[in-house]
């Protein structure tokens, strides 16, 4: 880690933020009228929408219908533009792939899909600017959309990325910290239950500070859970006064 | 595109409407919808710039990188466009089923583009033959509500007006090897001039009368439509029949009068609105999709 | 860097050759009238593979051939027209252009202007759950190849006994260069090259409606583009009966063939 000080003595990082603190989070639900569920989120400078269609019947190929729950499907893609270096296309390489698989099987975790039998669920992801946790902020816009469709859930799904630099778990990565190449965890939460939807670690990191870097990405995703929270509350009241409630 | 089904009692309300000038929301036959143009929303292009024309939204960002210049234009920098039609648009466009829209509209920006007066391409050469600048357009689809070129090309036209390409020097040293230098300000920086870039105005021609415009609704009542480009001199640089019905002559003319003078209200529309927003500079509060 | 032995290691220092070529040694064309059409050569009903063909070549070099396949079993409810505009790889001056992206996207550009001048005269609605299949070749680029090859689909359309409303007839022109520069029908491959302008227009000539429109450079104000449109739908229905015998003639020699019965509508 030649010449980047990623934690300072005095135990700021590069952003000025302390080991455990997130980066701003903003978020918008109800951003398009033409989606079921819509929502928009950032993540310091890290920009996700998503889109949730459904559910509906099932589009295409009908053999890939279940018969006892709903079928999710997700796209990740990340827009040309959204890079430092400009991506020659925005969906269909390893790495979107790779995305498109996580969230599938993280919102089949969370989303009620029993109820929706022979039933399709769109959850479509765009990254608009990548500033590290791309994943993370995906899933949380989802999460967010998901919610502003009426889709019933167990519980949001929150997520949060934590890396471990220096003895200290860092919670919230930005692209100067991901680059770094330490070891780095991604985790997706239902935080009312403390269940975990999913767990990937990058890299190599000593058995003795997982259980560390663990409890600083769940702490993260709890405050990430109050953020959100806080989002539906104040969109549902002013959809309700809206309505004239 | 979010496909709309329209029963036929609804379609002849829509044209009986355009027939008496009065359209469903409440337009004439030459208006434009509300459109919110903002600029410079995605921090790590060299320009960009979000548009909002009813329900199509639009987001364009530019890119410069140094590239090669093409053989036979050895003193010119050139233009690159992408359009990427994503599935947020509608679930029709999810893996690659956007790709057929996509290249519809790259082939028309780049017939739009195509002549050498729209952009000043030779202020983006920086030494002839081995260096230039290649500005990449990438254009995002995010919602389809009708219009999509003319909103593109506003989208368009914002883009490259916020576009601040960063000045470098060639430096040649004794053995004529030659070297760049970014500059070390990073306020010194060229401006495109997009006086000249043109903006597409669609005319759809709805029973006998044509409108601007025409929202999804209008567009499923529409055979055929004159997609005209037009600079704010009022001149055409590109015109083009769509859809599957064909026109009457004496329309035709009388769309390319109507394309040339909704055109220029336009540009100056367009043009008013993006100098507003740069003399607020710093101050202004950036709304993106929060707002 | 590794080297690589598959490749020739050219000269270290390369110039391009342009640097060689003297500027503007290409001969002005002779001038001719703006009006003038050039003759036009139309034959349909030449392929005995494909349900309808046409062969259109322009005095001065266009050759384009076209083929119609259909109407074919399609999976889905409506009828579809499929069009396809190729070019033959030795069709055009110079090299052999490089088959790629941009090339197909190109052709693709023009497949699709082909497809929406030729469906207001197609009566789709008669081909429920059917495809049909246009393809038109270009054989050889000596100008206005979009106006032939929608010419040539209309003929090989109507040689299949597809039901239309009626004919296609594209014209092509170009603005000479020069701020007043004058519009010429039908320009010449050198013609296109230097031209300022572009522009095809398609017509119904029996119904006097415009099936097609695609234009595009410094043609000036609307006004000068108004004149295009009137000398190019001109130009098309001088074009029409040309076309017209080409069917007539068509159908007579198919009816003196003898047991094929469909015959052709002009």
């Amino acid at each position: 880690m030649a010449g980047l000080e990623l934690l300072s003595d005095e135990g700021y990082r590069v952003d000025g933020r302390r080991a455990g603190e997130l980066r701003k989070v903003r978020a918008r639900m109800g951003v398009f009228a033409q989606a079921d569920g819509s929502a928009y989120i950032e993540q310091g400078n890290t920009k996700v929408l998503a889109v949730v269609y459904g559910p509906h019947e099932m589009r295409g190929s009908r053999s890939k219908a279940l018969h006892d729950r709903a079928l999710v499907n997700c796209q990740y893609s990340m827009a040309t533009f959204s890079t430092g270096e400009r991506k020659r296309r925005p969906h269909g390489d390893r790495k979107s792939s790779e995305m498109t698989l996580h969230l599938k099987q993280t919102f089949e975790a969370a989303i009620l899909t029993q109820l929706y039998p022979r039933s399709q669920i769109d959850i479509y992801v765009q990254v608009l600017q990548a500033d590290g946790g791309n994943y993370c902020a995906s899933v949380n816009a989802a999460t967010l959309a998901t919610i502003d469709a009426g889709i019933p859930m167990r519980d949001y799904v929150c997520a949060s990325s934590a890396g471990f630099i220096e003895d200290t778990p860092l919670a919230d990565l930005n692209y100067v910290e991901e680059a770094a190449g330490g070891p780095q965890v991604a985790l997706a939460l239902l935080p009312k239950s403390d269940q975990i939807a999913l767990l990937e670690m990058n890299s190599r990191l000593h058995e003795d500070h997982l259980d560390q870097v663990i409890e600083a990405a769940i702490k993260a995703c709890k405050d990430i859970y109050t953020v959100l929270d806080q989002v539906v509350r104040e969109h549902v009241h002013e959809v309700t006064t809206l309505l004239g409630e | 595109m979010a496909s709309v089904v329209l029963s036929e009692a609804e379609k002849v309300y829509i044209v009986h409407g355009i027939q008496e000038d009065l359209r469903v929301d409440g337009r004439g036959c030459e208006d434009y919808r509300c459109t919110e143009v903002e600029t410079d929303v995605v921090s790590n292009t060299s320009g960009s710039a979000r548009v909002k024309l009813g329900h199509t939204d639009i987001l364009v960002g530019v890119k410069a990188e140094m590239g090669t210049p093409k053989l036979e234009k050895p003193d010119e920098g050139y233009l690159e466009f992408f359009v990427d039609c994503s599935a947020n648009a509608t679930p029709e466009f999810e893996g690659r089923g956007g790709e057929e829209l996509g290249t519809e509209i790259v082939n028309t920006l780049y017939r739009i583009f195509s002549n050498g007066s729209s952009i000043d391409l030779k202020s983006l050469c920086i030494n002839p033959r081995e260096h230039c600048w290649v500005l990449y357009v990438d254009v995002l689809l995010l919602e389809c509500g009708g219009n999509l070129f003319d909103a593109i090309s506003i989208a368009v036209k914002a883009a490259l007006f916020n576009t601040r390409i960063p000045k470098v020097r060639v430096l040649e040293d004794d053995e004529g090897s030659k070297e760049i230098e970014l500059s070390d300000d990073p306020y010194d920086c060229i401006r495109l001039n997009v006086d000249n870039v043109p903006c597409i105005i669609t005319l759809s021609k709805i029973g006998c009368r044509h409108v601007v415009d025409a929202t999804l609704q209008e567009e499923a009542c529409s055979l055929a439509s004159l997609l005209l480009s037009v600079t704010n001199r009022g001149t055409l640089t590109c015109m083009k029949k769509l859809g599957k019905g064909s026109l009457d002559p004496e329309s035709i003319f009388e769309m390319m009068e109507t394309g040339k003078k909704v055109g220029k209200t336009l540009h100056i529309a367009l043009q008013k609105t993006l100098e507003k927003e740069e003399s607020l500079g710093t101050t202004r509060q950036k709304v993106g999709f929060l707002g | 860097m590794p080297l690589d032995h598959r490749r020739v290691p050219g000269p270290e220092e390369s110039q391009a050759p342009l640097l060689y070529a003297a500027p503007g040694e290409e001969e002005a064309a002779p001038g001719r009238e703006a009006a003038a059409l050039r003759p036009l050569l139309a034959r349909a009903g030449l392929l005995s593979q494909a349900e309808g063909s046409a062969y259109v070549e322009l005095s001065g070099g266009t050759k384009v051939l076209c083929a119609v396949r259909g109407p074919r079993e399609a999976a889905e409810g409506r009828g579809r027209l499929l069009c396809e505009f190729r070019r033959a790889p030795f069709s055009s001056r110079g090299a052999r252009p490089r088959p790629g992206p941009a090339a197909a996207a190109r052709e693709r550009e023009l497949g699709l202007a082909l497809q929406e001048a030729l469906a207001p005269a197609v009566r789709l609605a008669r081909y429920p759950r059917a495809r049909l299949e246009v393809t038109a070749l270009l054989l050889q680029d000596g100008g206005s190849a979009l106006a032939a090859a929608i010419s040539a689909a209309a003929l090989a359309l109507a040689d299949a006994g597809v039901e239309m409303f009626d004919l296609v007839v594209g014209c092509g022109l170009c603005r000479a260069p020069g701020p007043a520069g004058a519009w010429l029908l039908q320009p010449s491959e050198a013609e296109e090259r230097a031209a300022p302008a572009r522009l095809t227009v398609a017509l119904m000539p029996g119904l006097n409606q415009v099936a097609g429109l695609l234009g595009s450079g410094q043609g000036g104000p609307p006004e000068s583009w108004a004149r295009a449109v009137r000398l190019g739908l001109e130009g098309c229905q001088r074009l029409y009966p040309v076309l017209r015998r080409s069917l007539l003639r068509a159908a007579e020699r198919r009816a003196a063939e003898g047991p094929r019965s469909t015959g052709s509508s002009a």
